[in-house]
């Protein structure tokens, strides 16, 4: 890849976070839960986007974001509040904005959107308008090289070091005991990498501005004469000298600034009290004499002058004596700093997992090997076996964990979709979220933005009423869709609800006949009627929208949860909404599940789907036809499915003999009810690691992943849900023929 | 900068190039010959990622008959298919000579069962030949080019369409 594209992807990267925190921190306005922290955030967003944007030449981009910035700097300085009219207006922006980040991403050519309704907001702003931080800036920018300080001892060739505190001098006191208006001293020194990744101090400058008045000086004493200057080694440092507006201006908020620099440049940041103020100058006059004579050139330099003037990179460093007082304080920054991050590529992640994955398995060959060798169960090799593999489970919680993430991105980007659907239906919906916390699986994660987009725009098109209709049952305008997450042991459930007028069953078992999906004149309990609604083409939608009712109904969002090893339920009150729940497994990684045997195929069954198991022989089994037999589980009778036989295995002939070991287990998965797997023997329970069958095999039905036994066999893991369709028992009709099978 | 570094080392895993093209064009192109069903075949050396002896794979359920099913590659579960009922011979009779040999066509693994293998063979362009056009149905367009060894016909296949094609994940379908 062209390195120039790596950046521009790195760009597009940042920017879907600069949207997420942007949209964040609006919907924390919003709600009225923002911290004085908020605004600044969220301007800090929009001026990132249009910084880099800058830098690509994306000048749609750039044009809208300034109008954008405009609005928000009028929000940040007090001229506007952030009213729910504003903040509704702003996050129609921020859409926009997400939507121009998109299509230049792609290198679509589109024209600046309307921004009238920003700036009729931004105009609403009683007295100045929105001041152009450009033309405000320069005269700062032109202040280069004024006094040549070396005012810290920074190393000359720029290294990767932890950010570098100013020696601190004796005279002064912690920072927090300094009294009055605070002045922060900030030097900046970029390394190689910040130019190589797109950066520009200026725009880094522009962001520190936003906190209050300061001035910059260039340091330029690291200039190679003009003949040895490398343009890729950025030589320049920067002293700023910042008054901020706000009295309780944080260090963390300075250095989250400078927060896509972090690693690629040499800052320091320490507090000067006001009194110190004027002593830069006197110590600028001391300190030129006593390094090298270059460095006292006339402040007025140009490039070209220091170019001719200054010293060698090698130079003598001003002695540690010299160091310059004027500093106060150097702030504890090892102990504010936020935690380190890095990002690391997913591939190499996934790597860990599956290295650990292979661990897992070996260590299960291990202990059956020593089970075989008929080791002593005291010995020590079986004791360090233990510990191994405490280990190794430790090891693989912390791989694990390193996937997870919250939901919290995902629910953001729903309420976008809950925006535009409400308007598209011209209903008055909020979203509210629960859970965001919620840690799941990374792909999970991203898997499941469709489906929930799908069921969310289902509730709004479906679920919930028009305002007037909702005045009519006695309901609030407004409809309210609920998006929640928590976590139930090993599983994480999401929830989509609405308060609308739940599910019309009379309708869907209409509808149902007329399509012929249930015979008539059958009746069905309302928890059948409902799991109607996830058969293939069924939507009760009477006209086809645009949001949804194009014939993609809950089937295809069942595949993908299933598809991730999940289930789905739906439960409705009719006048009173309908809630749809998910529940995931928290890995893709790792399953508990029984191993079972069935015609000599040795098969995993996760154990999230087994509600219980009995023993063939002591089960309570009816025959009602040649090849049907139900069994009773507690008062209710059950059908009862090979195992062997639906997965299309031919079985020998001794295997219809029932052996002792045969066993039921009753299976559940999601709305499909309960069904009785007949296999052979119950083998084993087990955690195993997960082998998707991917690009290599596509979707194959009854199974949803391998696993590799500790004796490194292949073994299937059974998808129940598929066995109860495959063995057609979701049907109502039992005159429809089964689904063609997707075989190649 | 991972993330850069990274990004610009993930592309391709350098693997061989996919398809027919390595063929033809090039002056001499390695061939690996095995013998399948009584017949020579041949693939592209460069698609051949290694060969296995042959161990029982876990069957595939309502899968094609050809697909024997899948074994355990180091750690990853690898498809097998019978090559001979592949192209539509009988099925491949159990011998303990019998290997799999794994061919990779872009991202896609793949193991074929055959019934031994031969030699590695260095044709030059002018011995290969196009295959004629047959009214044939058995494993008809497998083959991309011909050549003779020791008076035998070899049928130089292609990867790329031995492998069945796979059903794309139903997720996509919700977009």
């Amino acid at each position: 890849m062209d390195p120039m594209d790596a950046i521009r992807a790195t760009f597009f990267e940042e920017c879907a976070e600069l949207l997420e925190s942007l949209e964040g921190g609006l919907l924390a306005l919003q709600s009225g839960t923002q911290t004085p922290d908020t605004v600044d955030a969220v301007f800090r967003a929009v001026h990132s986007i249009k910084g880099g944007a800058g830098a690509f030449n994306l000048s749609t981009l750039v044009a809208y974001a300034h109008e954008f910035e405009t609005t928000l700097d009028a929000l940040r300085s007090g001229r506007l509040t952030a009213s729910a009219e504003v903040v509704g207006t702003l996050l129609r922006a921020s859409d926009v904005l997400g939507d121009l980040v998109n299509s230049a991403c792609l290198g679509e050519d589109v024209d600046v959107p309307d921004t009238s309704e920003l700036k009729a907001v931004a105009g609403s702003a009683e007295a100045t308008p929105g001041k152009e931080d450009d033309s405000d800036f320069n005269p700062v920018m032109l202040n280069f090289g004024l006094d040549p300080i070396p005012d810290d001892d920074i190393d000359l060739a720029p290294t990767p070091i932890e950010i570098e505190t100013v020696p601190v001098s004796t005279s002064t006191a912690a920072p927090h005991s300094a009294v009055g208006k605070r002045i922060w001293r900030v030097t900046f020194e970029p390394l190689p990498e910040l130019l190589v990744s797109g950066n520009e101090p200026l725009f880094l400058f522009r962001a520190l501005e936003v906190l209050g008045r300061m001035s910059v000086e260039a340091l330029d004493s690291d200039l190679a004469s003009l003949s040895d200057m490398d343009v890729s080694v950025p030589r320049l440092r920067w002293s700023i000298r910042l008054e901020p507006t706000a009295t309780d201006l944080t260090e963390t908020e300075i250095e989250s600034v400078f927060e896509f620099a972090d690693d690629i440049c040499v800052l320091t940041i320490s507090q000067i009290k006001d009194e110190d103020e004027n002593a830069p100058s006197p110590q600028a006059e001391a300190v030129p004499g006593q390094v090298s004579p270059a460095v006292v050139e006339p402040p007025k330099m140009t490039i070209k002058e220091t170019a001719d003037t200054a010293p060698p990179p090698a130079a003598p460093k001003p002695d540690v004596s010299v160091q310059p007082t004027p500093i106060g304080t150097a702030a504890p920054q090892a102990q504010t700093s936020a935690p380190a991050t890095i990002r690391v590529d997913l591939n190499r992640v996934d790597r860990l997992v599956n290295l650990v994955g292979e661990l897992v398995i070996s260590q299960s060959m291990l202990a059956q090997g020593m089970t075989r060798a008929g080791l002593d169960q005291h010995s020590e090799a079986v004791a360090t076996l233990d510990e191994l593999q405490q280990l190794t489970r430790d090891m693989q919680d912390s791989v694990m964990s390193i996937r997870a993430q919250p939901v919290k991105s995902l629910f953001q980007r729903m309420t976008r979709i809950v925006r535009e659907a409400g308007q598209a239906t011209g209903k008055d919906v909020r979203l509210v979220t629960e859970g965001e916390g919620t840690e799941i699986d990374k792909t999970v994660v991203e898997r499941l933005a469709d489906p929930l987009t799908h069921m969310i725009r289902n509730s709004i098109d479906h679920g919930l009423e028009a305002p007037d209709e909702r005045n009519a049952a006695g309901k609030s305008p407004g409809g309210v869709v609920r998006l929640s997450a928590r976590q139930q042991s090993d599983r994480v459930v999401i929830e989509v609800s609405d308060d609308g007028r739940g599910i019309n069953r009379a309708k869907v078992l209409e509808r149902a006949i007329a399509r012929g999906l249930v015979p008539e004149g059958k009746t069905l309990d309302t928890t059948e009627i409902d799991r109607l609604l996830f058969l293939p083409g069924f939507s009760t939608a009477q006209t086809v929208s645009a949001l949804s009712g194009r014939g993609v109904g809950m089937d295809v969002v069942q595949r993908a949860i299933r598809d991730l090893n999940g289930t789905i339920a739906i439960s409705s009150v009719e006048g009173k909404g309908t809630s749809i729940s998910i529940s995931l497994p928290l890995t893709l990684a790792i399953l508990d599940g029984m191993i079972v045997r069935s015609s000599r195929q040795r098969m995993v069954i996760p154990l999230s789907a087994i509600v219980e198991t009995q023993t063939y022989a002591a089960a309570r089994i009816e025959t009602l036809g040649p090849n049907q037999s139900v069994v009773r589980l507690h008062e209710r009778f059950v059908p009862i499915v090979d195992l062997a036989g639906s997965m299309g295995f031919a079985r020998q002939p001794t295997d219809d003999l029932v052996e002792d070991d045969t066993a039921l287990l009753f299976v559940q998965p999601d709305e499909s009810g309960t069904f009785a797997l007949r296999v052979d023997a119950i083998e084993a329970q087990r955690q195993v690691v997960i082998k998707g069958l991917g690009e290599n095999f596509g979707h194959i039905p009854c199974v949803s992943a391998a696993t590799i036994l500790g004796d490194g066999q292949v073994a299937l893991i059974v998808d129940p849900g598929g066995i109860a369709e495959m063995a057609g028992l979701n049907r109502q009709n039992p005159t429809l023929q089964t689904p063609e099978l997707a075989v190649q | 900068m991972t993330q850069i570094e990274a990004t610009v080392a993930v592309p391709e895993e350098a693997g061989p190039k996919p398809d027919a093209s390595d063929v033809t064009g090039q002056d001499r192109i390695e061939l690996l010959t095995f013998r399948c069903g009584g017949r020579g075949f041949a693939v592209n050396i460069m698609d051949v990622r290694e060969i296995r002896s042959w161990s029982e794979p876990t069957p595939l359920p309502h899968a094609p008959p050809f697909m024997k099913g899948m074994v355990n590659l180091r750690g990853s579960v690898l498809p097998v298919m019978d090559l001979a009922q592949r192209l539509g011979q009988p099925p491949t009779q159990d011998d303990p000579r019998n290997v799999i040999i794994v061919i990779q066509n872009g991202n896609r693994v793949h193991g074929l069962l055959v019934d031994a293998v031969s030699d590695i063979v260095h044709p030059t362009d002018d011995q290969l030949q196009d295959v004629p056009r047959v009214n044939a149905e058995d494993g008809a367009g497998m083959a991309d080019r011909l050549f003779v060894v020791d008076d035998k016909m070899i049928q130089i296949l292609s990867t790329s369409r031995i492998l069945p094609e796979v059903s794309r994940p139903f997720s996509e379908a919700i977009a």
